[in-house]
């Protein structure tokens, strides 16, 4: 439990002009669950896909298992956002899970009986061998959800960021993802996950990172989902910070614009 | 100096501009762009076939058999993808092959068996004629752009929520598939009229182009129907006039390229959106947060910023992309150099002092209230002290202080 | 048949046709899959003006300097495109529309401009020159072959060799490039060499054969591929069976019946296809929908007519005959004819499909009241619908729950269906 899994330093992640994370310091333990939250826009799915390494962050590194993130490749697996899937892409659920084993073939090699069994394997470990060879959009939402985690598995990742798998899935659904990922704990693999239903947060996560475009607190949910953090995650005080929001834009386009931006 | 005939051409180049723009605005807002190239194409057997039927080429024969052609290319790209698995982007392409294929080999039936002398213009249709504009055509557009004008200040708040969130429109009781078919049905017979002048393919970029440039320029949509239909008016004047200079030049290529200009001026110059303003803005950005972070490293982690540092300490401890941000400091005078090593100057002090007491602020008001604008996170001191002042003092005028 | 094996000229045609189909439809694939299945339309027209620079440049008609003038543009298009939509943010669609319609008007002016240099006129470009084929010949190792012949087959062996060598990479940039990048492959690199070879096939096949042809192989047999297919392997195989199919009968069609133009025709042969494909496609075809829609519909409405008939039997109230010219009138002719309803009581299989059904209904009713907690006057309609959807393996499940909850809430069941009954 001690070794650091995921360790962020000085992060900060910038699309044009707009920062999406800001100065962002935390390390996150190795086996544990872990939960990030806070409010639409807080760059939740941006952070996940900086530890991923697909996107170069303007300050800050980080490391993974103490290998820069960007050469962490086989240690890493993702679970995507429901919508930005093609659903309707030509591919049978084998196929989805057999892309987990694509990294090791390397170039040019084809997958073979071996990666076969073994993608069949990672999918029994989530109950879907019986679905193997549905195309992927036949499936509900949460054996769709099952299959992408028997991709992470096939990987053999050590950690497995998912984008919200929660999202929009009925209550059976969340019960079998769950069962999944306490598997997957006790496999001592390191689960991050972007989550949005604060109700269930203390039942399901051992660690949570409370994030609003900078980190507001970080560390195992006891002590740090509280009300006080979850407060200064999701603000109070909305109508005096909307007015300094529209006060700097009226200064910032004032003085780009000249004086057309004013009023 | 200006003939008749091309004051005809002028009054229906522009009127077609102004009305492709109004129509493609439309195009654009529903991110279908490109399904007026393939409508555009669509019409050609329909001319064909017209053409066939009434045996000569008059114009309303040709254009009622482009119209219907061009409906059931519109009323199959849109079923297609409902009634099966085919994405959008499928259906349009499939649609314009298909449909444009059907045409040349009409065409080439028609060329070949058909009565010779009088088919041989049809091949005008692809690239299109506008020189030789007749009055009647014009007289048709301008019709028509009056029409499309009207409609569209009258519908404009039926048509932004066709455009925007239909299922809204559905839900407070406008019926958006009357909205839909009307524009469907406006989009194509403003292809088919300016068929004769500019042509099949060149009609796509009437439509594309002058509401792309308007994007730039404008996040209202009334605002951005007048641009368009300004944008596509202009450079039918302007393309139609530099080609009565040169007469070798045809005139809808010309007109393509007129706006196609204007879209590259407005892509680079257009303050808000524009390729300059954009960039400045984000090194601007980039440079202020990295100067920050070199004061504030050198005050706090050595000694208050007196000693002389190597360079690339600096740069590994302040965690700066690259040495442009430290060039920076040193020309505003926050830093001076002695050979390789550096250190602050005392205005430099004092602005690193200024740095961190803000960002403690800020970070306190962050903790206090959370709500944040993307804008807002990332500020300079200036910013947050003008902010937080103004916070704790509640004066409410902006401009009097940003001046 | 033996006349097109021994017309040489006839020959040529057949297989160049064939040919670019082959490579335009194979490429399609991976375009369709990404969204982008216009893109072969933009740079059929956006070629021209590289095209004829090709020509300007080097003063020759020689394939190779129009050749590379042309896959240039086709390049220089397509990235722009691609960065006009990630740097100044503007709808795919709209910046790919912008640029080629520039760069087509671009390439007619020019035409006009040096129109008495070049024989080449649009409509050239349109049609192509098919007809010619077999007149515009090369040497290779000493043999006289076909010019075009030669480029399409090497376009085609590009493509082909690209997508063997590089199968998996190819399907997971297409399906998940989020994974391919994480996975460290050069997604950037991939796309860009998907280009060239769009580029090179574009190119290549346009001479030979016109844009049309292009636009059309690149959009239609990939298009009647995604609707039959459920893996990438057999897209690219139906997509290329559907191309060649396309070339064989177009090409036949325009020389045999109609004396027409011969990519014209492979286009509308491939309309052709594309509709028997929407209409009759085993799964997802309009008609074979349709008619598991109906069959559905019917089985419905037998089964409903079974079960209200044995209530009224056995409450003693009257049978009344649907009207004849309605689904259940139908159905009720249909169980008439097979024996399952006489006079208004089911008989034999009848009687057992009505007592199942009403043995379900009851089941989820109860379940629905107990389990999900819906309203009394909500159940019966609901009900009405799901009964017709319970399967054997279900309804063990629903009286298996029914079972483990205590049993004073069965006796209460039980009294209130009583009580309905």
């Amino acid at each position: 439990m001690n070794q650091t899994a995921i360790e962020i330093h000085d992060l900060t992640m910038a699309y044009r002009e707009k920062p999406v994370l800001w100065d962002i310091d935390v390390e996150i333990p190795k086996g544990s669950l872990c939960a990030v939250v806070g409010p639409n826009g807080a760059g939740k799915s941006t952070l996940l896909s900086c530890i991923l390494g697909t996107h170069k962050p303007a300050n800050g590194w980080i490391k993974v298992f103490d290998v820069p993130s960007e050469q962490s490749d086989e240690l890493i697996g993702f679970v995507p956002q429901r919508e930005s899937v093609d659903w309707d892409f030509p591919i049978q659920v084998l196929d989805v899970v057999m892309m987990g084993t694509y990294r090791r073939l390397g170039w040019f090699r084809w997958p073979g009986k071996a990666q076969r069994d073994w993608a069949l394997e990672c999918l029994a470990a989530v109950g879907m061998a019986d679905y193997r060879s549905r195309q992927i959009g036949e499936l509900s939402g949460g054996q769709q959800q099952r299959v992408f985690i028997a991709r992470a598995l096939a990987q053999d990742a050590k950690i497995i960021l998912m984008d919200e798998p929660f999202a929009g899935v009925d209550a059976a659904t969340e019960d079998t993802i769950r069962s999944v990922l306490a598997d997957l704990k006790n496999d001592e693999r390191t689960v991050v996950i972007v989550h949005h239903d604060l109700q269930t947060i203390e039942d399901y996560f051992d660690h949570v990172l409370l994030l609003n475009l900078r980190l507001v607190a970080a560390g195992p949910t006891e002590s740090t989902f509280t009300r006080e953090n979850l407060l200064r995650t999701y603000g109070g005080q909305l109508t005096l910070l909307d007015e300094a929001a529209e006060a700097v834009r009226r200064i910032r386009s004032g003085r780009s614009m000249g004086k057309a931006g004013g009023k | 100096m200006i003939l008749p005939n091309t004051l005809i051409v002028l009054i229906g180049t522009s009127t077609l501009g102004f009305c492709c723009g109004l129509v493609g605005s439309l195009l654009l807002l529903r991110k279908r762009a490109l399904l007026a190239d393939a409508l555009a194409h669509s019409t050609l057997p329909g001319i064909v076939l017209g053409f066939l039927i009434a045996g000569s080429q008059a114009y309303w024969a040709l254009g009622a058999g482009a119209l219907l052609t061009t409906l059931l290319g519109a009323v199959l790209v849109s079923r297609l993808p409902i009634l099966t698995r085919i994405r959008p982007d499928s259906a349009t392409a499939s649609i314009l092959g298909i449909f444009f294929g059907t045409g040349i080999a009409l065409l080439s039936i028609a060329q070949r068996s058909g009565p010779g002398a009088y088919s041989a213009g049809l091949d005008h249709f692809l690239l299109g004629q506008a020189a030789g504009m007749l009055q009647q055509e014009a007289l048709t557009i301008t019709i028509v752009a009056v029409i499309v004008g009207a409609l569209m200040i009258l519908l404009h708040k039926e048509i932004m929520v066709s455009c925007f969130d239909s299922t809204f429109g559905k839900g407070t009781g406008m019926s958006m598939g009357v909205i839909d078919l009307l524009v469907m049905l406006l989009l194509s017979i403003t292809i088919v009229i300016s068929l004769p002048a500019v042509g099949v393919v060149l009609t796509a970029a009437l439509v594309v182009i002058p509401p792309a440039t308007a994007r730039f320029w404008t996040d209202r949509f009334t605002h951005l129907l007048a641009i368009s239909a300004l944008v596509g008016a202009l450079s039918g004047i302007s393309g139609t006039l530099l080609s009565s200079q040169r007469l070798d030049l045809p005139t809808g290529p010309v007109i393509v390229l007129c706006s196609a200009t204007l879209f590259a001026v407005s892509l680079i110059v257009a303050p808000h959106k524009g390729l300059v303003g954009r960039r400045l803005r984000w090194i601007r950005r980039k440079q202020r947060r990295e100067m920050q972070r070199i004061l504030i490293f050198l005050h706090e982690n050595l000694q208050g910023g007196n000693e002389f540092v190597a360079r690339e300490r600096i740069i590994a401890g302040s965690l700066a992309a690259d040495s442009s941000a430290l060039r920076f400091c040193i020309l505003s005078g926050f830093v001076e150099q002695a050979g390789t090593h550096l250190r602050l100057t005392p205005k430099g002090i004092a602005r690193a002092e200024r740095s961190i007491s803000a960002r403690k602020r800020w970070t306190e008001w962050l903790d206090s209230a959370a709500e944040i604008d993307r804008n807002l996170i990332d500020l300079d001191e200036e910013d947050i002290e003008r902010l937080l002042d103004r916070r704790s003092m509640e004066i409410p005028d902006m401009e009097r202080d940003s001046k | 048949m033996m006349e097109i094996l021994l017309n040489p000229a006839m020959l040529d045609i057949y297989i160049v046709a064939i040919l670019a189909a082959l490579s335009c439809s194979i490429i399609g694939v991976h375009l369709t899959l990404r969204n982008r299945a216009m893109l072969g339309d933009a740079i059929a027209h956006g070629v021209v003006p590289g095209l004829i620079l090709g020509f300007i440049f080097t003063g020759s008609r020689e394939v190779f300097p129009m050749f590379t003038g042309a896959v240039i543009a086709a390049l220089f298009l397509s990235l722009l495109a691609e960065w006009l939509r990630d740097r100044a943010e503007m709808d795919g669609g709209a910046a790919l529309g912008v640029v080629f319609t520039t760069l087509f008007s671009g390439g007619i002016i020019l035409i006009e401009m040096y129109t008495r240099e070049i024989d080449l006129d649009a409509s050239c470009v349109l049609h192509g020159l098919i007809e010619f084929t077999h007149f515009q010949r090369m040497d290779l190792f000493g043999i006289s072959v076909p010019r075009s012949i030669v480029s399409i087959s090497i376009a085609l062996f590009i493509n082909l060799s690209a997508l063997l060598i590089f199968w998996k990479e190819w399907k997971i940039c297409a399906f998940d490039p989020i994974l391919a990048r994480s996975m460290g492959l050069p997604v950037r690199t991939m796309e860009r060499g998907l280009l060239i070879m769009v580029a090179v096939t574009t190119v290549s096949c346009f001479e030979a054969v016109g844009s049309i042809l292009v636009v059309a192989m690149i959009a239609v047999p990939p298009t009647i591929a995604g609707i039959l297919c459920d893996r990438f392997g057999t897209m690219m195989l139906v997509s290329g069976l559907a191309g060649v199919i396309s070339a064989m009968i177009g090409t036949f069609s325009a020389i045999h019946f109609v004396d027409s133009n011969v990519p014209g025709m492979i286009a509308v042969t491939s309309g052709g296809l594309l509709f028997l494909t929407v209409i009759f496609a085993p799964h997802r075809g309009v008609l074979p929908v349709a008619t598991r829609l109906f069959m559905w519909r019917l089985r419905v409405a037998r089964e409903d007519l079974l079960a209200e008939s044995l209530q009224l039997s056995n409450s003693g109230g009257k049978f009344v005959s649907p009207g004849l010219w309605s689904l259940s009138g139908f159905a009720f002719l249909q169980l008439g004819f097979m024996g399952y309803l006489r006079n208004g009581t089911p008989k034999g299989r009848g009687e057992r499909i009505a007592v199942t059904l009403l043995r379900k209904r009851g089941l989820w009713q109860r379940f629905a009241a107990d389990r999900l907690g819906l309203p009394a006057d909500h159940l019966e309609e609901p009900a009405h619908r799901i009964e017709h959807h319970l399967d054997e393996a279900l309804m063990v499940m629903l009286e298996h729950e029914e079972n483990l909850s205590s049993p004073q809430d069965i006796d209460a069941d039980q009294n209130l269906d009583a009580g309905k009954e």
